[in-house]
């Protein structure tokens, strides 16, 4: 799964298990934080997001894993979810 | 036993030497907790605290906390346990509603209560339990003599359907009796083992966990957050024989992945409070551990009423069971009468452990207080069985987690924006039948939900900050102006 794919899911996990806004959660940019002044997540909301991204990418995030830094945005989430279902994309001069 | 003071003192009398809390690498037998919570309610009295004092509590789950709440009894004061997560306004409103003289909590807190003390505007003082050395031998039974059995204990605060939080003071009866009738009803031993992971400051896990381990002298883990693999780790480990907590703890459980599944078989009740656990995520979690969750209904002013401890809970897993010993339940309708089996009405609530009435409150408790009966505002039945089983409500609040939220306090703090000329909160349902927390705004001037949210942040506890923040340009009302609150959901 690459991550456009991963992006796109998560998007959809944020309007089906925390009943965000569609519109709210396509306006997010990669980079908006998902907590604070961000999307403010609480942390019922984050264990809640957390353990639906487990069911769906068939994954298992550790306690220790949930840091601030984790939901500093999409894409660090998008990072993790890389890191623990296949290799890294190849960049694009190609990685062996 | 006459007062709460009287707790620790009888249980470490009987045994000294057995475990009342381990936290992490920490045990501490009855004797020792005893000893230093005595300890501390002498230092208490020597800061000029009082019989009547009160002193709020502001920690996390964990022995400070159990160590200050029996301290503070001690020293014959009330305890006002507040939210660990309260911001500015919420501990300005708390210290002034309740005249606090002393706020007990950690360095942690040093910023907010530098904030919130200094300036003169209150005069209550910090005291941080970091810098409290214990001195054995400091402080006596006889100390307890301090503690008068008829006042107020503890005071607590229910969100109730209108205005700000009512006061609700709790005396040494109220509690005693509660802890005896669910000690006995739950059927719980000096070898049972307390997961306290359910926060302390709020009812649920104050009574049935830490009040309740302590009163039985059984042993208790407290957890200062609630963690997945934490609390799977630790209930296995330790062999935890009992878990009071919230329905989003045990869904959170139910529903995430664990590789081995842990296990629970030690469990011999797990025990869901505060909100309806939903039925589907009591299979799973069955389905994972082996394990039903029993429901039971509660509530602050009442304190424990019913559990539902039926020998196979499959056919009857939405029903909070049966009332708990010396306490009664009817089911009324509109015009006061009780209804047969099975119809709907009001629950109404007959308990020595529920207060006589709110203070200062007179037509409040002209509403919520009759014949000897709290009103609970819960619409239920019974069925013939004696069974209740909780439908909706009557009273106008916002669950979330477990938290009651009095939508008027988001609102009235939201109406301070300039920018704001109308706002209505509500509660919006989630799949854990909670609800989260949403505003419907009109804008007086240009504003976005990103300022509205900052402009609640640190004065409200991150969990009643608004989720959602809708804009309309004007907000649905009735022929007399009331707000119709179900359209905005």
């Amino acid at each position: 799964m690459d991550s456009a794919q991963i992006e796109a899911a998560i998007r959809q996990v944020l309007v089906d298990e925390l009943k965000l806004k569609s519109a709210d959660v396509a306006a997010l940019s990669v980079d908006t934080p998902l907590l604070g002044r961000g999307l403010g997540l609480d942390s019922m909301e984050v264990l809640t997001l957390t353990t639906a991204l487990e069911e769906r990418f068939s994954i298992q995030v550790a306690d220790a894993e949930l840091t601030s830094e984790l939901f500093r945005s999409l894409s660090s989430l998008i990072a993790l979810i890389r890191a623990k279902t296949g290799p890294p994309e190849p960049g694009p001069e190609g990685i062996e | 036993m006459k007062t709460i003071a009287d707790i620790l003192p009888e249980v470490s009398a009987r045994d000294p030497n057995q475990t009342a809390l381990v936290e992490g690498d920490t045990r501490l037998s009855y004797g020792e907790l005893c000893a230093r919570a005595q300890a501390l309610g002498r230092t208490l009295r020597e800061l000029g605290i009082e019989t009547g004092s009160r002193v709020a509590l502001l920690l996390p789950n964990g022995i400070d906390f159990v160590t200050a709440y029996f301290g503070i009894a001690a020293a014959g004061a009330i305890i006002v346990p507040l939210n660990d997560g309260y911001q500015e306004t919420e501990l300005e409103y708390f210290t002034r509603l309740c005249d606090i003289s002393l706020l007990v909590t950690s360095r942690r807190h040093e910023e907010l209560c530098r904030r919130v003390l200094a300036g003169g505007r209150s005069e209550c003082r910090p005291f941080f339990m970091e810098g409290w050395v214990f001195e054995p031998g400091k402080g006596t039974r006889a100390d307890v003599n301090w503690v008068d059995a008829e006042n107020p204990v503890m005071f607590q605060f229910s969100s109730g359907s209108t205005g700000t939080p009512k006061r609700i003071a709790r005396r040494h009866h109220n509690l005693l009796f509660e802890l005896e009738s669910f000690v006995r009803t739950l059927g719980i031993r000096t070898d049972d083992r307390f997961l306290g992971v359910a926060p302390f400051s709020h009812v649920n896990g104050l009574m049935r966990s830490m009040m309740t381990s302590m009163f039985a002298g059984a042993t208790l883990y407290p957890l200062e957050r609630f963690e997945r693999q934490r609390v799977a780790e630790v209930i296995e480990r330790e062999r935890i024989t009992i878990m009071i907590a919230v329905p989003f703890m045990f869904g959170m459980l139910a529903k995430s992945r664990f590789d081995p599944v842990p296990d629970f078989s030690t469990l011999r009740l797990c025990v869901s409070a505060s909100a309806p656990m939903p039925k589907n995520l009591n299979l799973q979690f069955h389905g994972k551990f082996g394990r039903f969750v029993r429901q039971l209904y509660g509530s602050t002013e009442t304190g424990t009423i019913s559990v539902n401890l039926t020998d196979d809970p499959s056919d009857s897993l939405e029903s909070v069971g049966l009332p708990i010993r010396g306490v009664s339940v009817d089911v009324l309708s509109d015009s006061g009468d009780s209804v047969p089996a099975d119809e709907m009405g009001e629950l109404v609530v007959r308990s020595p452990a529920a207060i006589a009435g709110y203070e200062d409150l007179p037509e409040v408790n002209r509403e919520s207080f009759r014949d000897g009966y709290f009103l609970t505002g819960d619409l239920g039945r019974k069925d013939a069985s004696g069974y209740l089983y909780l439908l909706g409500r009557k009273k106008f609040f916002i669950n979330k987690g477990g938290y009651k939220i009095n939508p008027q306090e988001i609102e009235q703090l939201l109406e301070q924006h300039p920018a704001v000329e109308e706002v209505a909160v509500v509660g919006v349902p989630t799949q854990f039948e909670d609800e989260k927390v949403k505003a419907v705004v009109v804008k007086k001037s240009d504003v976005g939900t990103e300022e509205l949210v900052e402009f609640c942040r640190g004065k409200i506890a991150d969990f009643k900050i608004p989720a959602t923040i809708e804009f309309r340009d004007s907000l649905p009302k009735s022929s007399t102006g009331k707000v119709r609150k179900k359209l905005l959901i």
